[in-house]
């Protein structure tokens, strides 16, 4: 038996087998890009095709909406009238309810699990609130439509105002409360950021506890409560089952809470579940929506995460 | 000497069931410098937290003793922590200035304690905090950019600018200088002599020497018990206790 | 002289009230969200309960020869048989149109169940025997004391005369509440009384699996490579945000993708559990992606390296040694991505699977539906009693979705005990 050399140079298994399985690694995560393609693609092309039988202008500024049936005999693609306005209109003011409940409650909540609650508190108080948000769309849906909105209606006749059955405050409401742990969470962690210096130095000067939350704590989380919001924003308008189910599909076009509006989550479900030839305008009306909808919401996170991000690096 | 304002007596401090400090008897003078020293964990600024009430922001902390200023008992049960930190002010190991402008800085805590009746009166008091503190002629010209643009020595004058606006009798340092270099330091340990006019100042230090520079007494304390108290000069020179001689020779810390 | 009491100016008092309300209001946001969720879940489980009950009513029905020929029951007229019986139970009914009030106190589905009874057990035959079957969902309701009967007769589903044969019935202990074991084994129904969930529940078993299947091995390997491997280049950013953002897509827009690309351009079976879990993965990947990773990052490098520092190949590093460490987090963040896929709809609605479904789904390529698009469907239908079964469906997928995350939370557990 001789004495072996060092051989540095022999490799212990041939590398190929780790290239490859690195590559397939590597593959599966450039799935993401392709989902992304995909995504981009699929809405892309039948959008295109909307727009062959739709003018652009007609569906963008457009003020009325109704796919079924023609308004006028000379209207452009003569099947219905495209305008994306009313439903512009309802999704945002449907949002806008759900963030006015959802804003002051989950913010309150955040601020006082981490500025007050005791830690046993916090303890039940927290996974409670993740209770919520966890609970289907489907089933907050169902609670909208049949307990809430009778509810809202009945409270409103006997103070003399006439509410609709599938009015806007009743989705938004429950959308509202369903973003409340989204927000609850996110601020809770932007507040639990902010550095205990700061808080020190406040109390030291004798502030009080909420003095030193709302003049040194709020404004110093801002900026990641801001991204926060804008995150809860983009759920509540690509929130599907709640105003499919509670809020109904009259496209008015109006900002009174108490009336029926319809949104674009909502339309698209009512465009594609019944039974449709796949070329017509109002089939490929819902790709276009569905495009608006994934812009909207892409550059709403795109913009949130830039500002938390930025948020981050100021207290790294 | 006159009475001291601040009076220690028999003072334990626990935290959950560990006892941090063990039966301080400690006197602070009016308008002085009083260091205290001692090895990290000693429990020097344990006490320092505990003249403010600091400590109760930490809900596992409880104190036990008595621990009066001018003749008032700290933890009296009639005692409004808020009045106590209004008339008591701190200054951080690190300089922690609110991410605001540096107008607002000094502005808060007159904000909320409402000590001044009008904007010309609250502008006042700002450019006098802030010549007291020997930052005016550096920010008089950007009162309105961010405290935190400022470099470390005058982030920590601004914190001293804001504590001393809002005119308490005693101020409490804990470390103020231990996060800068040593030409900010120095302005700082000036600014402390100068200060001692008008105002009672305990600071707590690592630093032997600059318990030696600023201040007329020394506390030195030692796992949790005061060892030894006197005259600075006292102290470094001819000690009485031979854990504080030890110590100020670099034998324990 | 110094003064730390109340009186000591500074504007406590005020300031004092003013801490009070800024707590109150904490307090206040919290128990309201909490007394939302209250009666959200006191609602649906009162209006679930119902569903669990199952009204029958007896009925003699003749059996003998002439009604049924033994050696050919398949052939029997068993909705006449049953017809006769309730006739014969209440002889005094004459009129053609008290007659057909009369039927509308059985489920149709009674004649199913006299051809099951008796092919399960033909000892019944040669005579008049009593049987139980389901009472239809109006009787079911007045019996369980649902219906209002003090509106006029015209204003309620259920006529004076069905409210005396009830009553005649339950005097004679011919009316029985059982527990309603058919709302686990039914498939889907027009009558309510009858519709079940199994058929969904398999549907969103398979559809799961599916979602399972492709996401969690998918979702593992791009998390390794982006934890361990990728180089820190420009594309390496691009798949990181792209996934931060899949995450945030509104899952509507998963199921058009799924419309135009798996049905559209694949060809794949519409209403299908296979398409459905094909897009249901699509939105639990970039859940598991994020998960896993940070399961990955937990996993201390020393132990990476102590294998290298041995000889082993940065990727027999990561799997001998990195790998099985950080696999409880990974299924963990699956269970959690699961538990959403589950719960989530409108991309289902997309791909088709609103169909009425009574069958229940042999495979992953026949038409299904699935657990929360069996609620939407219920919701919508206005009988009365498919508000219980939609409330108990619900309460249902809400007890898998509890379950699912307390594996998680366990599994997390025992992870977070080994370091």
């Amino acid at each position: 038996m001789s004495a072996s050399k060092i051989d540095l140079q022999r490799p212990v298994r041939p590398p190929w087998i780790d290239r490859a399985i690195i590559t397939i690694l590597g593959l599966a995560a450039g799935l993401a890009i392709l989902v992304t393609l995909g995504i981009i693609l699929s809405l892309l092309s039948e959008t295109i095709r909307f727009f062959g039988k739709v003018p652009i202008t007609e569906f963008l500024f457009g003020l009325e909406w109704s796919p079924q049936t023609a308004i006028r005999a000379d209207q452009v693609g003569s099947d219905g009238a495209f305008g994306a306005i009313p439903l512009i209109n309802g999704t945002l003011l449907i949002s806008a309810i759900a963030m006015l409940v959802a804003t002051p409650l989950g913010l309150a909540s955040a601020i006082y699990l981490s500025e007050y609650a005791t830690k046993s508190m916090r303890s039940w108080v927290k996974p409670a609130l993740e209770i919520l948000a966890g609970i289907p769309t489907v089933v907050y849906g169902f609670f909208a439509a049949l307990t809430v909105a009778p509810f809202i209606r009945m409270t409103g006749s006997q103070l003399g105002l006439e509410i609709s059955s599938e009015s806007a405050l009743a989705a938004g409401v429950v959308m509202g409360i369903m973003i409340v742990p989204l927000i609850s969470s996110l601020s809770d962690d932007v507040i639990n950021a902010v550095p205990q210096s700061l808080r020190d130095a406040s109390m030291g000067l004798g502030a009080t506890k909420s003095e030193t939350v709302r003049h040194v704590i709020l404004p110093a989380a801002l900026p990641g409560i801001a991204g926060s919001l804008l995150l809860a924003a983009s759920r509540a308008i690509g929130e599907t089952m709640i105003v499919v189910m509670a809020a109904g599909l009259a496209a008015n076009l109006t900002l009174n809470p108490l009336k029926a509006v319809t949104t674009i989550t909502a339309q698209i479900v009512s465009l594609l579940t019944g039974d449709q030839a796949f070329d017509s305008a109002k089939t490929l009306s819902a790709f276009a929506l569905g495009l608006l909808l994934f812009i909207v919401t892409l550059c709403l996170n795109v913009a949130a995460h830039l500002i938390v991000r930025k948020y981050r690096e100021q207290y790294d | 000497m006159s009475d001291p304002i601040i009076r220690a007596q028999n003072v334990d401090v626990f935290y959950a069931d560990k006892q941090a400090l063990f039966g301080v008897d400690l006197k602070i003078e009016e308008k002085q410098v009083t260091s205290l020293i001692g090895p990290s964990g000693c429990g020097k600024s344990t006490f320092l937290r505990a003249i403010n009430r600091m400590n109760d922001l930490i809900p596992i902390c409880r104190f036990r003793g008595s621990l009066k200023i001018d003749g008032q008992d700290v933890y009296a049960p009639a005692v409004d922590v808020v009045s106590l930190r209004a008339q008591v002010g701190m200054v951080f190991q690190k300089p922690n200035p609110f991410p605001k402008s540096i107008r607002e800085n000094v502005a808060y805590g007159l904000k909320i304690h409402r000590l001044t009746s009008s904007k010309s009166e609250l502008d006042g008091r700002i450019e006098h905090s802030l010549k007291s503190a020997g930052l005016w002629d550096e920010v008089a010209d950007r009162l309105d950019e961010p405290g935190t643009s400022l470099s470390g020595g005058q982030q920590q004058r601004l914190c001293i600018a804001r504590t001393i606006a809002v005119e308490p009798r005693v101020i409490l340092m804990d470390e103020p200088c231990s996060a800068l270099d040593p030409i900010a330091t120095a302005v700082i340990e000036e600014l402390i002599d100068k200060l001692r006019r008008d105002f009672t100042i305990v600071i707590v230090t690592h630093s032997m020497q600059q318990a030696a520079r600023i201040s007329q007494r020394t506390a030195f304390f030692h796992l949790g018990k005061l060892v030894e108290v006197g005259s600075t000069k006292q102290v470094f020179t001819n000690p009485v206790e031979e854990r504080t001689q030890n110590y100020i020779t670099g034998r324990i810390g | 002289m110094i003064d730390f009491t109340k009186s000591a100016g500074f504007n406590l008092a005020a300031r004092h009230r003013a801490e009070t309300r800024f707590q109150w209001m904490g307090k206040g946001a919290i128990l309201l969200a909490l007394a939302f969720l209250a009666w959200l879940i006191v609602t649906i489980a009162v209006g679930g309960y119902g569903a669990t009950k199952l009204v029958q009513i007896a009925i003699p029905v003749d059996l003998s020869a002439t009604n049924i020929d033994p050696n050919n029951i398949a052939a029997a007229r068993f909705g006449k048989i049953v017809k006769l019986g309730l006739r014969t139970r209440f002889p005094e009914v004459k009129k053609r149109k008290d007659k057909k009030k009369l039927y509308n106190l059985l489920s149709t589905e009674a004649s199913f169940e006299l051809k099951r009874a008796i092919l399960a057990d033909p000892k019944l035959l040669g005579g008049t025997r009593k049987i139980w079957f389901t009472a239809s969902d109006t009787l079911s309701l007045y019996v369980r004391g649902k219906t209002n009967v003090s509106v006029p007769e015209d204003q309620r589903r259920i006529s004076d005369k069905e409210i005396a044969w009830a009553a005649d019935m339950q005097k004679n202990a011919e009316i029985r509440t059982v527990f309603n074991w058919g709302f686990f084994t039914h498939g889907d129904s027009r009558e309510p009384e009858i519709a079940g969930i199994l058929a969904a529940l398999i549907g969103t078993a398979l559809s799961l699996a599916v979602c399972f299947l492709l996401s969690f091995p998918l979702g593992i390997a791009a998390a390794t490579y982006l934890e361990q491997f990728a180089p820190a280049n420009r594309l390496s950013d691009i798949i990181e945000v792209n996934i931060n953002n899949l995450a945030a897509v509104p899952s509507i827009v998963f199921g058009l993708l799924g419309l135009s690309i798996f049905l559209g351009y694949f060809g794949l079976p519409r209403s299908s559990p296979l398409v459905g879990g094909m897009v249901l993965s699509l939105m639990t990947l970039p859940t598991i992606i994020i998960a896993s990773r940070a399961s990955l990052k937990s996993v201390p490098p020393s132990i990476k390296e102590a294998a290298l520092a041995l000889g082993a190949t940065p990727v027999q590093a990561v799997f001998h040694h990195v790998f099985p460490v950080a696999l409880p987090g990974m299924l963990t963040g699956a269970i959690i991505g699961m538990a959403r896929a589950l719960g989530d709809t409108a991309p289902l609605l997309m791909i088709g699977m609103v169909a009425f479904i009574v069958d229940i789904p042999k495979s992953i390529l026949a038409p299904a539906t699935a657990l929360p698009v069996q609620i939407f469907l219920w919701s919508d239908s206005p009988e009365r009693g498919f508000m219980e079964k939609t409330s108990a469906a619900i309460v249902v997928l809400l007890i898998f979705l509890i379950a699912m995350n307390l594996i998680a939370i366990l599994l997390r557990r025992k992870l977070e005990q080994r370091f």
